[in-house]
């Protein structure tokens, strides 16, 4: 018996040290190096990419998100693992000169083609560029009015730790909003989407990014990410209230959205 | 719900292409920068917001806060907006409801309407100068001949409808078959007059 309580006890700590990178199993400590290291490979390439390999669909699901922002000049917002800053540039308009923007990502090259891209559509003044982690957000408490995290929370190690960190720099009445690859639940589109996303997507990768192995760890993260259901609960268990979700085409894509009251 | 992200994103599209080639869009978007506007349109289930700032002009499906100008009006009107003559017979035609500032509102549809674009400096880019100044001077001629057809093709049609198929009267016409209304309208009161004088006599 005590054989069996012991032998849990250590697979639970064995489990503690790794996590999924992509289908593999890796130590914890290293997931942050190596998703630093897919960003690194495709910064560059990864506007074009978004748009070729979402057929440019992926700009639909970020207006939705937008929609459902309840975004006001004015506001202080944090555009999490913001990459290359297309949610921050709408954000940045119509905050306007009173408001801020905070465009954070884990990773500087990501950063720099954001900042780039940004300064060529004529934003400055009221957007900050801040490399951070999402588990550790370098942020007081309670200081924003909105935070997004678009595409980005699949490549957290510690989601848990993530979204606890979000709740804590929220201000009271803020929300937080999560765009993210989910579970479709029709068959068919199911079928479509995985050949899409394991033979398609990587060739593509190869071909136009000469990248096939960071276009399957994209296809792999995203089947390991939690389903609505679930990351429905993660949140409610980090605090968050009203919590609902919107699926968008079929499902593919899904929207969370939650209030800090 | 995504159906109008696409609507919306279109229309953003469509309005900042054209306010890049403007060569005022800049200076006219300073002066409405940080204004919303929510445009109501009849046919459309819900309103569209629109932010202004100096970069662009952003199209929201949603806003909460409280826009500066709300409108409510149906595309017909859309065009005749930008003339300030017309704004207030439009709403006394209840085409138009307004919510705020009408001049405000008038700048907006200033904006969007009256472009200052050179299309043959665009075309040149693309086409070379010769060739863009062709094109142009030939577009041209298109629209003032296709003016002039226009009105041929009204006129043809008018004469087709009264007089090859008869299916309305011509103007002789009606004018001669306004006169016999006239004249039995006459003759119908003489006779009643008639008829009242006999009934008269018969009572008596
Ligand atoms: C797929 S991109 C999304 C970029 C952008 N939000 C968009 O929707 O186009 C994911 C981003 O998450 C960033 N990222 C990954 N792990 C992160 C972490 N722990 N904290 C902050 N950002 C992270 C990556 O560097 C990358 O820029």
């Amino acid at each position: 018996m005590t054989e069996q309580v012991d032998q849990a006890a250590h697979d639970n700590a064995k489990h503690d040290e790794t996590t999924h990178f992509g289908y593999r199993t890796i130590a914890k400590a290293e997931k942050a190096d190596k998703v630093a290291e897919v960003f690194h490979s495709v910064a560059t390439k990864y506007d074009i990419m978004n748009d070729f390999m979402s057929f440019g669909i992926h700009r639909i699901w970020k207006r939705f998100a937008i929609d459902c922002s309840g975004i006001r000049p004015g506001q202080k917002v944090l555009d999490l693992a913001g990459g290359t800053g297309d949610l921050t540039a709408k954000f940045s308009r119509v905050v306007g000169e009173q408001g801020h923007v905070v465009l954070a990502d884990i990773n500087d090259s990501m950063l720099k083609v954001g900042r780039a891209k940004l300064r060529d559509l004529g934003i400055e003044g009221n957007v900050e560029y801040v490399q951070a982690n999402a588990e550790a957000l370098p942020f007081p408490d309670n200081h924003f009015d909105l935070i997004t995290i678009a595409f980005g929370l699949r490549n957290v190690t510690d989601k848990d730790k993530a979204i606890r960190s979000m709740f804590r720099v929220l201000k009271p009445g803020g929300r937080l909003l999560v765009l993210e690859f989910s579970k479709t639940d029709q068959p068919i589109l199911s079928k479509l989407y995985d050949f899409y996303s394991f033979n398609f997507l990587p060739a593509m990768g190869k071909l136009v990014a000469n990248d096939a192995d960071s276009y399957r760890y994209l296809a792999e993260s995203i089947r390991m990410h939690p389903d609505q259901e679930t990351l429905k609960g993660m949140m409610e268990d980090a605090g968050f209230e009203g919590v609902e979700y919107f699926n968008m085409t079929g499902g593919i894509v899904a929207l969370h959205r939650g209030y800090k009251f | 719900m995504p159906l109008l992200s696409l609507i919306s994103a279109g229309v953003e599209t469509g309005i900042n292409s054209l306010q890049l080639l403007d060569r005022q869009g800049q200076a006219r978007r300073k002066k409405l920068a940080g204004k919303v506007f929510s445009i109501e349109l009849k046919e459309l289930p819900s309103p569209f917001y629109f932010v202004i700032s100096l970069q662009q002009v952003d199209v929201l499906g949603e806003y909460e806060g409280q826009p500066d100008v709300l409108v409510k009006l149906s595309i017909s009107a859309l065009d005749e907006l930008k003339d300030s003559a017309k704004t207030t017979s439009l709403i006394k035609q209840e085409k138009l409801e307004v919510e705020g500032d009408i001049q405000l509102l008038q700048q907006f549809a200033q904006l969007l309407t009256e472009m200052d674009i050179d299309w043959e400096d665009e075309l040149s880019r693309y086409l070379g100068d010769v060739f863009a100044h062709k094109l142009c001077y030939g577009l041209l001629q298109v629209k003032r001949l296709a003016g002039q057809q226009l009105c041929r093709l009204q006129h043809n049609i008018g004469e087709i409808i009264t007089e090859e198929y008869r299916l309305a009267p011509g103007p002789l016409e009606v004018a001669y078959f306004c006169d016999e209304v006239s004249a039995l309208e006459k003759r119908t009161h003489a006779t009643s007059a008639r008829l009242a004088q006999l009934a008269e006599q018969v009572t008596k």
